[in-house]
Protein backbone atom coordinates (compact mmCIF):
# COMPACT_ATOMS: atom_id res chain seq x y z
CA UNK A 1 0.00 0.00 0.00
CA UNK A 2 1.67 3.36 -0.75
CA UNK A 3 1.70 5.87 2.30
CA UNK A 4 -0.86 8.74 1.76
CA UNK A 5 0.48 12.33 2.06
CA UNK A 6 -0.41 13.91 5.11
CA UNK A 7 -2.36 16.81 3.81
CA UNK A 8 -0.33 19.73 5.65
CA UNK A 9 3.44 18.74 5.60
CA UNK A 10 5.84 21.11 7.33
CA UNK A 11 8.62 22.15 5.32
CA UNK A 12 11.73 24.17 5.11
CA UNK A 13 9.80 27.54 5.38
CA UNK A 14 7.94 26.71 8.41
CA UNK A 15 11.25 27.94 10.13
CA UNK A 16 11.35 31.29 8.72
CA UNK A 17 9.92 32.79 11.33
CA UNK A 18 12.31 35.87 10.94
CA UNK A 19 11.15 36.65 7.38
CA UNK A 20 7.79 37.73 9.59
CA UNK A 21 7.42 41.77 10.24
CA UNK A 22 5.77 43.05 13.62
CA UNK A 23 4.13 45.71 12.30
CA UNK A 24 0.88 46.21 10.74
CA UNK A 25 0.82 49.48 8.40
CA UNK A 26 -0.07 50.50 5.20
CA UNK A 27 1.98 53.12 3.02
CA UNK A 28 0.97 56.90 3.86
CA UNK A 29 -0.18 56.12 7.31
CA UNK A 30 2.46 57.07 10.43
CA UNK A 31 3.47 53.39 11.68
CA UNK A 32 4.86 52.87 7.55
CA UNK A 33 8.01 54.37 8.45
CA UNK A 34 8.45 51.18 11.36
CA UNK A 35 7.53 48.52 8.31
CA UNK A 36 9.51 49.81 5.73
CA UNK A 37 11.91 49.34 8.19
CA UNK A 38 11.44 45.77 9.22
CA UNK A 39 10.83 44.91 5.49
CA UNK A 40 14.36 45.96 4.56
CA UNK A 41 15.63 43.75 7.75
CA UNK A 42 13.97 40.73 6.93
CA UNK A 43 15.03 40.88 3.08
CA UNK A 44 18.56 41.97 4.32
CA UNK A 45 18.53 38.59 6.81
CA UNK A 46 17.30 36.68 4.29
CA UNK A 47 20.35 37.31 1.77
CA UNK A 48 22.12 36.73 4.94
CA UNK A 49 20.86 33.19 5.61
CA UNK A 50 21.09 32.49 1.56
CA UNK A 51 24.68 33.68 1.43
CA UNK A 52 25.88 31.70 4.26
CA UNK A 53 23.31 28.45 3.65
CA UNK A 54 24.09 28.49 -0.18
CA UNK A 55 26.97 30.40 -1.00
CA UNK A 56 25.21 33.36 -2.34
CA UNK A 57 21.78 34.56 -2.85
CA UNK A 58 19.94 34.51 -5.92
CA UNK A 59 18.74 38.38 -6.03
CA UNK A 60 19.60 41.64 -5.34
CA UNK A 61 17.00 44.24 -4.51
CA UNK A 62 17.04 47.66 -2.98
CA UNK A 63 14.31 50.09 -2.02
CA UNK A 64 13.79 53.29 -4.60
CA UNK A 65 11.06 55.97 -3.47
CA UNK A 66 11.19 57.91 -0.42
CA UNK A 67 8.36 56.29 0.83
CA UNK A 68 10.22 52.20 0.08
CA UNK A 69 7.08 50.84 -1.79
CA UNK A 70 9.07 50.17 -4.79
CA UNK A 71 11.96 48.04 -4.76
CA UNK A 72 14.33 47.46 -7.93
CA UNK A 73 16.69 44.77 -8.38
CA UNK A 74 18.00 41.55 -10.37
CA UNK A 75 17.26 38.02 -10.11
CA UNK A 76 19.60 35.85 -10.95
CA UNK A 77 19.28 31.43 -12.32
CA UNK A 78 21.11 29.63 -14.26
CA UNK A 79 24.09 31.91 -14.67
CA UNK A 80 21.82 35.20 -16.20
CA UNK A 81 20.39 38.10 -14.14
CA UNK A 82 16.85 39.62 -15.08
CA UNK A 83 15.41 43.07 -13.71
CA UNK A 84 12.95 42.09 -11.08
CA UNK A 85 10.64 44.93 -9.43
CA UNK A 86 8.17 44.85 -6.82
CA UNK A 87 5.66 47.11 -5.84
CA UNK A 88 3.71 47.89 -2.68
CA UNK A 89 0.14 49.03 -3.46
CA UNK A 90 -1.96 51.51 -0.93
CA UNK A 91 -3.25 48.30 0.19
CA UNK A 92 -0.26 46.52 1.52
CA UNK A 93 0.04 44.06 3.25
CA UNK A 94 -3.38 43.35 2.85
CA UNK A 95 -2.84 42.39 -0.54
CA UNK A 96 0.59 40.72 -1.66
CA UNK A 97 3.39 42.91 -3.45
CA UNK A 98 2.69 43.07 -7.27
CA UNK A 99 5.78 41.28 -8.91
CA UNK A 100 7.42 42.30 -12.36
CA UNK A 101 10.24 40.34 -14.23
CA UNK A 102 10.38 41.98 -17.77
CA UNK A 103 12.30 40.30 -19.76
CA UNK A 104 11.31 36.64 -18.57
CA UNK A 105 7.51 37.75 -18.96
CA UNK A 106 8.41 38.52 -22.63
CA UNK A 107 9.05 34.46 -23.00
CA UNK A 108 5.91 33.52 -21.15
CA UNK A 109 2.22 33.85 -21.16
CA UNK A 110 2.22 33.41 -17.16
CA UNK A 111 1.41 37.61 -16.73
CA UNK A 112 -1.72 39.66 -15.60
CA UNK A 113 -2.39 43.14 -16.60
CA UNK A 114 -2.09 45.51 -13.55
CA UNK A 115 -3.74 48.65 -13.13
CA UNK A 116 -1.33 50.26 -11.22
CA UNK A 117 1.78 49.46 -13.18
CA UNK A 118 -0.25 49.85 -16.01
CA UNK A 119 1.86 47.16 -17.26
CA UNK A 120 1.65 43.36 -17.10
CA UNK A 121 2.21 41.75 -13.81
CA UNK A 122 3.93 38.26 -12.69
CA UNK A 123 1.03 35.42 -12.63
CA UNK A 124 1.77 34.89 -9.06
CA UNK A 125 -1.49 34.34 -7.40
CA UNK A 126 -2.18 31.77 -4.80
CA UNK A 127 -5.69 31.55 -4.99
CA UNK A 128 -5.29 27.22 -4.63
CA UNK A 129 -3.19 27.62 -1.47
CA UNK A 130 -3.61 30.92 -0.27
CA UNK A 131 -0.69 31.81 2.36
CA UNK A 132 -0.25 35.58 2.73
CA UNK A 133 -1.13 37.37 5.92
CA UNK A 134 -0.64 40.65 6.82
CA UNK A 135 2.57 39.45 9.17
CA UNK A 136 4.40 38.46 5.92
CA UNK A 137 7.03 40.53 4.09
CA UNK A 138 8.72 40.77 0.93
CA UNK A 139 11.56 38.31 1.96
CA UNK A 140 8.83 35.75 2.40
CA UNK A 141 7.06 36.45 -0.98
CA UNK A 142 10.30 36.63 -2.56
CA UNK A 143 11.21 32.72 -1.13
CA UNK A 144 7.61 31.49 -1.53
CA UNK A 145 6.80 32.90 -4.88
CA UNK A 146 9.20 34.69 -6.77
CA UNK A 147 11.80 31.73 -6.70
CA UNK A 148 9.48 29.58 -7.65
CA UNK A 149 8.08 31.46 -10.45
CA UNK A 150 11.82 32.16 -12.10
CA UNK A 151 12.72 28.49 -11.70
CA UNK A 152 9.39 27.23 -13.27
CA UNK A 153 9.82 29.66 -16.23
CA UNK A 154 13.70 29.24 -16.80
CA UNK A 155 13.14 25.69 -16.81
CA UNK A 156 10.43 25.47 -19.40
CA UNK A 157 12.37 28.19 -21.29
CA UNK A 158 15.73 25.70 -20.87
CA UNK A 159 13.00 23.35 -22.34
CA UNK A 160 12.08 25.12 -25.35
CA UNK A 161 15.80 25.69 -26.02
CA UNK A 162 15.65 28.97 -25.42
CA UNK A 163 18.40 29.20 -22.81
CA UNK B 1 -42.24 56.83 -6.81
CA UNK B 2 -43.57 55.91 -10.04
CA UNK B 3 -45.84 53.12 -11.23
CA UNK B 4 -42.32 50.68 -12.04
CA UNK B 5 -42.74 49.80 -8.84
CA UNK B 6 -46.05 48.40 -8.39
CA UNK B 7 -45.24 45.31 -8.18
CA UNK B 8 -42.76 45.45 -5.18
CA UNK B 9 -44.92 48.06 -3.19
CA UNK B 10 -47.31 44.96 -3.08
CA UNK B 11 -44.25 42.89 -0.88
CA UNK B 12 -45.75 42.66 2.70
CA UNK B 13 -42.22 41.99 4.82
CA UNK B 14 -40.83 45.04 4.24
CA UNK B 15 -41.12 48.71 2.78
CA UNK B 16 -39.55 48.77 -0.62
CA UNK B 17 -39.69 52.88 -1.19
CA UNK B 18 -36.83 53.05 1.88
CA UNK B 19 -34.45 51.63 -0.74
CA UNK B 20 -34.54 54.97 -2.62
CA UNK B 21 -32.71 56.23 0.33
CA UNK B 22 -29.77 53.59 0.65
CA UNK B 23 -26.59 53.59 -1.33
CA UNK B 24 -24.62 50.58 -2.28
CA UNK B 25 -21.41 49.79 -3.22
CA UNK B 26 -20.59 47.04 -5.66
CA UNK B 27 -16.63 45.95 -5.56
CA UNK B 28 -16.48 44.54 -9.32
CA UNK B 29 -18.97 44.61 -11.97
CA UNK B 30 -17.94 40.89 -13.40
CA UNK B 31 -20.00 38.39 -13.85
CA UNK B 32 -21.77 38.28 -10.98
CA UNK B 33 -21.88 41.93 -9.85
CA UNK B 34 -22.84 42.96 -13.26
CA UNK B 35 -25.78 40.71 -12.71
CA UNK B 36 -26.61 42.21 -8.83
CA UNK B 37 -26.16 45.84 -9.80
CA UNK B 38 -28.69 45.57 -12.08
CA UNK B 39 -31.06 43.42 -9.77
CA UNK B 40 -30.61 46.24 -6.69
CA UNK B 41 -31.12 48.84 -9.73
CA UNK B 42 -34.22 47.69 -10.92
CA UNK B 43 -35.49 47.36 -7.44
CA UNK B 44 -34.71 50.89 -6.82
CA UNK B 45 -31.90 51.34 -4.74
CA UNK B 46 -31.07 55.01 -4.65
CA UNK B 47 -27.22 54.83 -5.48
CA UNK B 48 -24.80 52.94 -6.59
CA UNK B 49 -21.18 53.23 -6.29
CA UNK B 50 -19.45 50.57 -9.01
CA UNK B 51 -15.68 49.86 -9.26
CA UNK B 52 -14.07 47.84 -11.42
CA UNK B 53 -10.30 48.63 -13.50
CA UNK B 54 -11.20 46.31 -16.17
CA UNK B 55 -12.00 46.97 -19.66
CA UNK B 56 -14.64 44.63 -21.23
CA UNK B 57 -13.33 41.58 -23.36
CA UNK B 58 -15.02 39.29 -25.70
CA UNK B 59 -14.65 36.79 -22.73
CA UNK B 60 -17.16 38.57 -20.77
CA UNK B 61 -19.52 38.36 -23.36
CA UNK B 62 -21.44 34.94 -22.54
CA UNK B 63 -22.35 36.20 -18.94
CA UNK B 64 -25.37 38.24 -19.30
CA UNK B 65 -25.65 42.52 -19.56
CA UNK B 66 -22.71 43.38 -22.00
CA UNK B 67 -23.44 43.44 -25.02
CA UNK B 68 -20.77 43.16 -28.43
CA UNK B 69 -20.59 46.69 -29.21
CA UNK B 70 -19.55 47.46 -25.75
CA UNK B 71 -15.81 45.35 -26.28
CA UNK B 72 -12.91 47.84 -25.10
CA UNK B 73 -15.07 49.95 -23.14
CA UNK B 74 -14.25 50.08 -18.87
CA UNK B 75 -16.61 48.02 -17.49
CA UNK B 76 -18.06 50.03 -14.87
CA UNK B 77 -18.74 52.77 -18.28
CA UNK B 78 -20.46 49.89 -20.02
CA UNK B 79 -22.74 48.91 -16.85
CA UNK B 80 -23.35 52.35 -15.95
CA UNK B 81 -24.99 52.74 -19.67
CA UNK B 82 -27.15 50.08 -18.93
CA UNK B 83 -28.08 50.36 -15.30
CA UNK B 84 -29.15 53.85 -16.42
CA UNK B 85 -31.50 52.55 -19.71
CA UNK B 86 -32.64 50.13 -16.95
CA UNK B 87 -34.28 52.41 -14.26
CA UNK B 88 -32.88 55.98 -14.79
CA UNK B 89 -34.03 57.00 -11.19
CA UNK B 90 -30.63 55.51 -9.80
CA UNK B 91 -27.66 57.31 -9.13
CA UNK B 92 -24.53 55.23 -10.55
CA UNK B 93 -20.99 56.58 -9.16
CA UNK B 94 -18.23 54.90 -11.36
CA UNK B 95 -14.82 53.85 -10.02
CA UNK B 96 -12.81 52.72 -13.04
CA UNK B 97 -9.97 51.97 -10.64
CA UNK B 98 -8.48 49.37 -8.67
CA UNK B 99 -9.68 49.07 -4.81
CA UNK B 100 -6.26 48.01 -3.30
CA UNK B 101 -4.59 51.23 -4.99
CA UNK B 102 -4.13 54.79 -5.75
CA UNK B 103 -7.69 56.49 -6.37
CA UNK B 104 -9.78 53.06 -5.96
CA UNK B 105 -8.48 52.55 -2.83
CA UNK B 106 -9.17 56.55 -1.94
CA UNK B 107 -12.80 55.55 -3.07
CA UNK B 108 -13.59 52.76 -1.18
CA UNK B 109 -12.24 54.41 1.97
CA UNK B 110 -14.51 57.26 1.14
CA UNK B 111 -17.67 54.95 -0.02
CA UNK B 112 -17.05 53.09 3.43
CA UNK B 113 -18.18 56.04 5.31
CA UNK B 114 -21.16 56.86 3.43
CA UNK B 115 -22.64 53.37 1.79
CA UNK B 116 -24.95 51.71 3.42
CA UNK B 117 -23.65 47.91 2.61
CA UNK B 118 -20.99 46.88 0.34
CA UNK B 119 -21.76 43.79 -2.34
CA UNK B 120 -18.22 41.60 -2.81
CA UNK B 121 -18.37 40.62 -6.38
CA UNK B 122 -14.33 40.18 -7.05
CA UNK B 123 -12.47 37.14 -8.37
CA UNK B 124 -9.35 36.96 -5.77
CA UNK B 125 -8.85 35.43 -2.40
CA UNK B 126 -6.38 38.42 -1.72
CA UNK B 127 -9.23 41.30 -2.50
CA UNK B 128 -11.61 39.30 -1.11
CA UNK B 129 -9.76 39.37 2.41
CA UNK B 130 -8.90 42.74 2.09
CA UNK B 131 -12.75 44.28 2.10
CA UNK B 132 -13.73 42.03 4.79
CA UNK B 133 -11.00 43.39 6.66
CA UNK B 134 -12.27 46.98 5.77
CA UNK B 135 -15.65 46.40 5.80
CA UNK B 136 -15.54 45.50 9.57
CA UNK B 137 -13.17 48.36 9.98
CA UNK B 138 -16.06 50.38 8.95
CA UNK B 139 -18.87 48.59 10.13
CA UNK B 140 -20.66 48.57 7.39
CA UNK B 141 -21.91 44.98 6.00
CA UNK B 142 -20.62 42.90 3.90
CA UNK B 143 -22.13 40.43 1.42
CA UNK B 144 -19.73 38.82 -0.56
CA UNK B 145 -20.74 36.16 -3.60
CA UNK B 146 -18.39 34.02 -5.64
CA UNK B 147 -18.15 30.69 -7.63
CA UNK B 148 -15.62 28.38 -7.54
CA UNK B 149 -13.43 27.24 -10.54
CA UNK B 150 -15.29 24.71 -12.42
CA UNK B 151 -18.08 27.51 -12.39
CA UNK B 152 -20.43 24.77 -10.88
CA UNK B 153 -20.83 25.87 -7.82
CA UNK B 154 -21.39 29.39 -6.00
CA UNK B 155 -21.22 30.60 -2.23
CA UNK B 156 -22.70 33.91 -0.43
CA UNK B 157 -21.10 34.73 2.54
CA UNK B 158 -22.90 37.75 4.63
CA UNK B 159 -20.85 39.92 6.99
CA UNK B 160 -22.73 41.70 9.84
CA UNK B 161 -19.75 43.00 11.71
CA UNK B 162 -19.54 42.60 15.40
CA UNK B 163 -22.52 39.77 14.60
CA UNK B 164 -22.12 36.97 11.83
CA UNK B 165 -18.29 35.66 11.26
CA UNK B 166 -16.75 37.57 9.12
CA UNK B 167 -15.05 36.44 6.04
CA UNK B 168 -11.85 35.23 7.68
CA UNK B 169 -13.13 33.26 11.26
CA UNK B 170 -13.03 30.05 11.39
CA UNK B 171 -11.56 29.20 7.72
CA UNK B 172 -9.42 25.94 8.30
CA UNK B 173 -7.04 27.35 5.82
CA UNK B 174 -6.56 30.36 7.47
CA UNK B 175 -6.15 29.45 10.85
CA UNK B 176 -2.42 29.46 11.46
CA UNK B 177 0.04 32.12 10.39
CA UNK B 178 0.83 32.41 7.56
CA UNK B 179 4.54 30.77 8.08
CA UNK B 180 3.08 28.17 9.66
CA UNK B 181 1.10 27.61 6.55
CA UNK B 182 2.46 24.42 4.03
CA UNK B 183 4.16 26.70 1.14
CA UNK B 184 2.33 25.01 -1.70
CA UNK B 185 2.28 26.37 -4.52
CA UNK B 186 -0.32 27.01 -7.55
CA UNK B 187 2.26 26.43 -10.90
CA UNK B 188 -1.01 25.98 -13.32
CA UNK B 189 0.11 29.42 -14.98
CA UNK B 190 -2.25 32.38 -16.26
CA UNK B 191 -5.77 32.18 -14.38
CA UNK B 192 -8.74 31.24 -16.76
CA UNK B 193 -11.99 30.17 -14.38
CA UNK B 194 -15.13 28.91 -15.94
CA UNK B 195 -18.01 31.30 -15.37
CA UNK B 196 -21.22 29.97 -16.02
CA UNK B 197 -23.91 32.24 -16.30
CA UNK B 198 -26.40 30.25 -14.66
CA UNK B 199 -24.34 29.58 -11.61
CA UNK B 200 -23.64 33.53 -11.56
CA UNK B 201 -27.74 34.09 -12.29
CA UNK B 202 -27.94 32.25 -8.84
CA UNK B 203 -25.09 33.12 -6.81
CA UNK B 204 -26.42 36.62 -7.60
CA UNK B 205 -29.78 36.41 -6.74
CA UNK B 206 -29.26 35.12 -3.16
CA UNK B 207 -26.34 37.91 -3.10
CA UNK B 208 -29.37 40.57 -3.55
CA UNK B 209 -31.76 38.58 -1.57
CA UNK B 210 -29.43 39.11 1.63
CA UNK B 211 -28.57 42.39 0.74
CA UNK B 212 -32.16 43.33 0.42
CA UNK B 213 -32.82 41.58 4.09
CA UNK B 214 -30.28 43.72 5.53
CA UNK B 215 -31.20 47.30 3.75
CA UNK B 216 -34.98 46.67 4.49
CA UNK B 217 -34.54 44.80 7.69
CA UNK B 218 -36.81 41.66 6.62
CA UNK B 219 -36.44 38.28 7.29
CA UNK B 220 -33.46 36.61 8.63
CA UNK B 221 -30.28 36.64 7.53
CA UNK B 222 -27.87 33.73 6.20
CA UNK B 223 -24.17 33.64 7.25
CA UNK B 224 -23.33 31.53 4.64
CA UNK B 225 -25.30 29.87 1.34
CA UNK B 226 -23.45 27.38 -0.71
CA UNK B 227 -24.76 26.50 -3.96
CA UNK B 228 -24.52 23.04 -5.39
CA UNK B 229 -25.27 23.14 -9.19
CA UNK B 230 -24.51 19.92 -9.99
CA UNK B 231 -26.35 18.34 -7.56
CA UNK B 232 -29.21 21.45 -7.60
CA UNK B 233 -28.76 22.07 -3.32
CA UNK B 234 -28.27 24.46 -1.33
CA UNK B 235 -26.97 24.30 1.88
CA UNK B 236 -26.81 27.53 4.81
CA UNK B 237 -24.67 27.45 7.81
CA UNK B 238 -24.66 29.00 10.73
CA UNK B 239 -21.47 29.01 12.53
CA UNK B 240 -19.50 31.02 15.54
CA UNK B 241 -17.64 33.85 15.73
CA UNK B 242 -13.89 33.20 16.32
CA UNK B 243 -13.03 35.20 19.47
CA UNK B 244 -9.51 34.94 18.58
CA UNK B 245 -10.16 36.12 14.35
CA UNK B 246 -7.44 38.76 13.75
CA UNK B 247 -9.55 40.97 11.72
CA UNK B 248 -13.13 40.79 14.10
CA UNK B 249 -12.32 39.18 17.36
CA UNK B 250 -11.55 40.35 20.35
CA UNK B 251 -9.10 38.39 22.12
CA UNK B 252 -5.47 38.25 20.82
CA UNK B 253 -4.00 35.48 19.20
Amino acid sequence: MPVKEPDKLRRDDDLFYFLQCATVATPGTPDWGLRAAEEAYAVQKFAEYLRYLEGGEWFTLRPTGEDHTRWTGKVRSHGRAWNLEIVFKDAYPHVPPACRIPELMHYTDRKLEDPVLGLRICDMHMESHYWWDEYCSLALYLKREVSYWVEAVVQAMDQKGWL
Amino acid sequence: MSDRYARLKLFSFADFTKLSRKRVAVIGVGGLGALSAEILARCGVGELALFDYDILEAANLNRLVYRPSQVGMPKVKAITAHLQGANPDVAVTTYPHDVTDGKGFLGLKAELRRCDLVLGCVDTFAVRLFLNAQCVAATVPLVDGGASNDGVNGSVHVVLPGKTPCYRCNRPALRETAVDRAARRDDSGTCHFTSLPTTMAVVSSLQCQEALKILLVFGKVAPYILYHGLEGTMERYDWKRDPKCPVCGRRKR
